[in-house]
């Protein structure tokens, strides 16, 4: 059953998701040697992220919190700002752009594009683990998500806004 | 590569965009290095800058659409824009993140950035008009363009750019923080611009000219090159002095290399260099001796560990 975008029942699922990685048909897409660096990058991280976002368009922010170690995604839990604050990494994006992000918006381009920014830790020691962190966000966007489902007559998203599915509006969980 | 002479210096340095189509991109490299090691100032620069500047709506692409068309095949058309596409995204993202470079920067400094900030939204029209008027791309706006090209991109292009992208936004929150202005030059001047597309500059144009197609891009993208060719230089030129001013900055060089070599260690997908002319062996060869050359002529030093780290880049990211 799908979770309720940045909720604690919802960060369960997501990592389950993260550990689980994608199965060998999304595996077979990209090269060993990709596959390869990221692993070898998970196996070895220890830093936490606090990914920030908002649930409904106007609605206050959350953070999912995500610590690493083990060569795993340790806890996945939403917390508010002041825990987040205590992240190796703080990320911000939009509600749009998450829902964008659930629609299919690739998390490498986000980041260039500075949809997805950091706002926080060191840029160098980020990046190191960068496509650890774009993975990741893909393994958070193929869990069953639902969204309060807000009208926003100026989104770029209004087709996801629009189906009027008894209040809410499911995405991902199809990569 | 040998020095060419001081007539080829000339006629790289003083030709306009239809007697750049008969020049050599060795020549324009040779040129490019040549100097890196008397690292002009900027004042100069600008002056080159002024007397270089061409029309990108001269270069006419009427004969690249035939050829597009007629003489490559669907291989090599593939593998072109495999590599041309990170070329088209990166004009556009430098020219995006260069801005926020002047805000801690000397006057001087900021006439000659303002200079290359017109060469980088040139560079985004040339290729917005190389995608429509030969590949046949449609689009409304350069954005659309841009994103028909994206699926040509690896996951991977977004390393350097991305980093590229953190970083300015790292100098936009400090404009005078100058640890942070060096680790965004050398991303910038020394790896994607330095290393990155004067690679791909090379593959490309060494295919045009070796087939003898694409005469429009040909002349372009060599003209493109020049260009690149101040921007390193400029670029060389604030990374050595500031190294010159206070040598810890060497550190954060260094400590830049590292994240960006152990990126370029990843590539999501193969790029196939062999219908362009070029092995995987060659790219990854040309790259390293592109990254030695600017460190080596401005006399910054690359650790062993850094020198292991490069051994393992991916030629495929060269292309994004």
């Amino acid at each position: 059953m799908p979770m309720s975008f940045l909720t604690q029942e919802w960060a369960a699922d997501v990592r389950r998701s993260i550990n689980a990685g994608p199965d060998a048909g999304l595996r077979a897409r990209k090269a060993d040697n990709y596959w390869d660096w990221v692993d070898r990058v998970r196996t070895r991280y220890r830093w936490s992220w606090a990914l920030g976002g908002q649930p409904t368009a106007e609605g206050p922010q959350f953070y999912l919190l995500l610590c690493w170690s083990g060569g795993s995604c340790s806890s996945a839990t939403v917390v508010g700002a002041d825990e987040a604050e205590r992240a190796d990494f703080l990320l911000t994006a939009s509600h749009q752009v998450w829902r964008a992000l659930f629609d299919g918006l690739d998390p490498g381009r986000a980041v260039m594009d500075r949809a997805i920014r950091l706002r926080r830790g060191s840029v160098l020691e980020f990046f190191r683990g960068l496509y650890l962190f774009t993975e990741t966000i893909a393994s958070i966007c193929r869990v069953p998500t639902v969204f309060p489902d807000v009208h926003t007559p100026n989104s770029t998203l209004g087709a996801a806004g629009s189906t009027g599915s008894g209040g809410f509006v499911e995405s991902g969980g199809l990569r | 590569m040998p020095e060419p002479n001081s007539s080829a210096f000339s006629f790289v340095g003083d030709s306009d965009l239809t007697r750049l189509a008969e020049a050599d991109i060795d020549d324009v490299l040779s040129y490019l290095h040549g100097g890196l090691k008397k690292l002009p100032d900027y004042g100069s620069l600008y002056r080159r800058y002024l007397r270089q500047r061409w029309d990108v709506y001269d270069v006419d692409f009427t004969v690249d659409a035939a050829h597009w068309q007629e003489r490559l095949t669907e291989t090599e058309r593939s593998a072109f824009l495999a590599v041309a596409s990170g070329l088209h995204h990166g004009e556009q993202q430098v020219e995006e993140a260069l801005p926020v470079f002047m805000l801690g920067a000397t006057e001087e400094e900021n006439v000659f950035i303002a200079s290359q900030i017109e060469d980088e939204a040139r560079h985004t029209v040339f290729f917005d008009r190389f995608y429509r008027e030969v590949v046949g791309v449609r689009g409304d706006t350069i954005k659309d363009v841009l994103n028909a090209s994206y699926p040509h991109l690896s996951e991977t292009f977004v390393g350097p750019f991305g980093l590229l992208a953190c970083q300015a936004e790292e100098l936009r929150m400090n404009p005078h923080d100058q640890a942070a202005r060096v680790r965004y030059g050398t991303t910038y001047f020394m790896w994607i611009e330095g290393v990155l597309a004067l690679s791909v500059m090379k593959v490309t144009l060494t295919f045009c000219r070796t087939r003898g197609v694409l005469p429009g891009y040909y002349a372009g993208f060599t003209a493109t090159c020049r260009d690149e060719a101040r921007h390193v230089q400029g670029g060389m030129r604030f990374l050595s002095d500031a190294v010159r001013a206070n040598p810890a900055m060497l550190a954060e060089i260094h400590r830049t290399l590292r994240t960006i070599l152990w990126l370029a260690a990843a590539a999501s997908r193969p790029t196939s260099y062999e219908p362009l002319g070029w092995t995987r062996e060659g790219v990854q060869t040309l790259m390293l001796t592109q990254l030695r050359r600017k460190l080596g002529d401005v006399g910054i030093s690359l650790p062993l560990e850094l020198s292991l780290l490069a051994e393992q880049v991916q030629p495929e990211i060269a292309g994004g």
